[in-house]
């Protein structure tokens, strides 16, 4: 009680020792976060300054911080040299693909997971989060046997459905999740108003799950873009490569291009940034329901 | 609503008799049949490889010679646990996945903390400290990859000029370093996901819990052992289950980086099943590999979830 009173007091007129000590720890935390936050931040950095340098310039000077020299070139040459171009438009075509096939089918699903209780309800739900646990690594023997049974190995067709392997419950479960949100009563009042189950879902659900869906596009969209494994596996010729296989192939080469491997590597994370940007409202929710997937 | 439905009451109710009949009939079938098409497609690409993988755990069968397949029961496991790979494999990703773990959850909670304060660019910070988790694993790779390059990467260089060392480290290539280095590039990927999820967490603590502590004499640290740490208990749980099951499915960086090596310095489960499978062209051994490496991760979760479960209740 008696240091409780101290304190109290010491707050209203503080000296100029307290002032002083307090000063320090704000330079402290102020030194704190600057540290941390730079530390963080820094090999993200240094890609982006090295990709604007000339080619050579990094192994010949090893620069930690502003380099002296500024040029566009290692662009130029990189979609000259490589054809980042296709393998943008790979992974673009193939993450399509899956999404095209992925979002309606995990509508329905997370529709019905949702609005109905039925027998087995609880059962699927626990199975589709399980199957989140799997890691691509336990697919990737048997899908790598049946498509080359089924001859789509290196098509993609293939890869395609392999990343619908991933997608689709990743996309159940957050579209689950987001479905939770909207309240029943809209489509109650029409089904009252004589809409069937279907209508009321069509005309009523879908507009509303509208940013959700959308959402749960982009969310696929960027664990596609980030797929490694499977696309290693599954893909043989370069023409199919997607963009982690591009930026793969800069690895164990020779003569290793730093420049061009960091010019590549802004490329690729451009979009990856843009998306993470206007998900980072969901990423919240879409983390705690659906964010099994690395 | 009520006024609504008698002012409007009799074509209400022929309208409602005939509603009612309608899902009668649908309204059981219904859920199945908007699961069908996605259930199907779950069947056919994992349930049923799943399955295919598990025969091939029961045989001998080898890449380049399938069709000559045999039964060998649960030979391929029994070899396995009786192996020193399998248990050194084992313990790379048992020590990978507690270093990613322990120190991705001491940075999350570091910048988490840091981010609860009030101070001005604390948007920017926060922007800046979620950057890395928004790259794509295969630029990471690529940007560490340059890092701990042994002569112009800028972690050896900073070393050197700093005076710590005097020849550069070979971060990747050296059994010492190998799968610390992974550890490093791995936290560096993930741990903003922990930042946001502690965050989230520490918004959610009651001020008046803080206010009250402060009047009563407890200290900064007293604070945060006694308030800060117990309100984080659920959110700690979540933060090290999702931390747990992504590093067991850790492929990319310990490939792309150092290919399971030097020698098996950081041949994690996945790495090592790879190999079996596409190198060495034992399936069936391989595929034993994954079934284990998934029983274990299940069993993890199930543990987690518990732990999960029981504070729910307890809160």
């Amino acid at each position: 009680m008696a240091t409780q009173l101290q304190t109290s007091g010491v707050q209203v007129m503080p000296t100029a020792k307290q002032t002083r000590s307090k000063f320090i720890t704000r330079l402290g935390f102020a030194l704190l976060v600057i540290t941390v936050t730079l530390a963080i931040i820094y090999p993200f950095y240094w890609m982006v300054m090295a990709s604007f340098v000339p080619e050579g310039y990094s192994i010949a000077n090893a620069p930690v911080l502003l380099p002296e020299m500024f040029t566009l070139e290692t662009y130029r040459t990189l979609f000259e040299e490589r054809p980042v171009f296709t393998w943008i438009l790979n992974t673009l075509l193939i993450v399509g693909g899956s999404t095209a096939v992925t979002i309606p089918l995990s509508l329905l699903a997370a529709y019905s997971l949702n609005r109905f209780r039925f027998f087995g309800r609880r059962a699927i739900v626990f199975f589709i989060l399980m199957t989140q646990l799997l890691p691509a690594s336990a697919l990737m023997i048997p899908l790598f046997l049946i498509f080359r049974g089924y001859g789509l190995l290196d098509t993609y067709q293939g890869i395609t459905i392999a990343y619908i392997s991933f997608t689709l419950p990743l996309a159940i479960w957050v579209l689950w999740g987001y479905l939770q949100g909207i309240p029943a009563e809209f489509e109650e009042a029409a089904l009252v108003d004589g809409c069937t189950p279907l209508g009321a879902f069509v005309r009523v659900t879908i507009p509303l799950a509208l940013p959700g869906i959308a959402a749960t596009a982009l969310f696929i969209f960027l664990e596609g873009w980030n797929q490694y494994l499977l696309a290693y596996l599954l893909t043989s010729s370069s023409d199919k490569w997607v963009i982690s296989l591009g930026l793969f192939s800069f690895i164990g080469e020779y003569f290793v291009e730093i420049e061009q491997m960091m010019a590549a590597s802004v490329v690729a994370s451009v979009p990856a940034l843009l998306l993470f940007a206007v998900l980072q409202r969901y990423l919240r929710g879409g983390l705690a329901l659906g964010g099994m997937k690395g | 609503m009520q006024q609504q439905a008698t002012s409007r009451n009799a074509p209400l109710s022929a309208r409602q008799q005939q509603a009612n009949r309608r899902p009668l009939l649908s309204s059981r079938l219904l859920p199945y049949l908007l699961l069908a098409p996605a259930l199907i497609a779950i069947a056919l690409v994992i349930i049923y490889p799943i399955f295919y993988s598990l025969y091939l755990s029961l045989t001998d069968a080898n890449l380049l010679r399938l069709s000559e397949a045999e039964f060998v029961g649960v030979d391929n496991y029994v070899r396995l646990l009786t192996r020193e790979d399998f248990w050194q494999s084992l313990g790379v990703t048992a020590l990978y996945t507690a270093g990613t773990v322990f120190f991705g959850y001491f940075m999350g909670l570091l910048t988490a903390l840091i981010l609860n304060q009030n101070f001005r660019f604390r948007g920017l910070a926060r922007t800046l400290i979620s950057i890395p988790w928004a790259t794509p694993w295969l630029v990471v790779t690529l940007i560490w990859y340059v890092m701990f390059n042994p002569q112009m990467g800028p972690i050896n260089v900073i070393l050197q000029r700093v005076g710590v060392i005097d020849v550069g480290i070979p971060w990747l290539y050296q059994r010492d370093t190998a799968l610390i280095s992974i550890v490093i590039v791995t936290v560096w990927r993930e741990f903003p996901a922990a930042t946001l999820l502690i965050l989230a967490g520490l918004q959610s603590i009651q001020p008046e819990l803080y206010e009250a502590a402060e009047v009563d004499g407890a200290s900064r640290w007293q604070r945060f052992r006694f308030i800060t740490m117990p309100s984080l208990r659920t959110i700690n749980l979540v933060v090290v289950t999702l931390m747990t099951i992504w590093a067991s499915k850790l492929f990319t960086v310990a490939w792309a980086l150092t290919q399971g090596g030097p020698g098996d310095a950081t041949r994690v489960l996945s790495v090592y099943t790879y190999q079996e499978a596409f190198l060495s062209n034992r399936l069936g051994r391989a595929s034993a590999l994954a079934i284990l490496t998934f029983v274990l991760v299940f069993a993890l979760v199930v543990v987690y979830f518990a732990l999960l479960n029981r504070e729910e209740q307890e809160a």
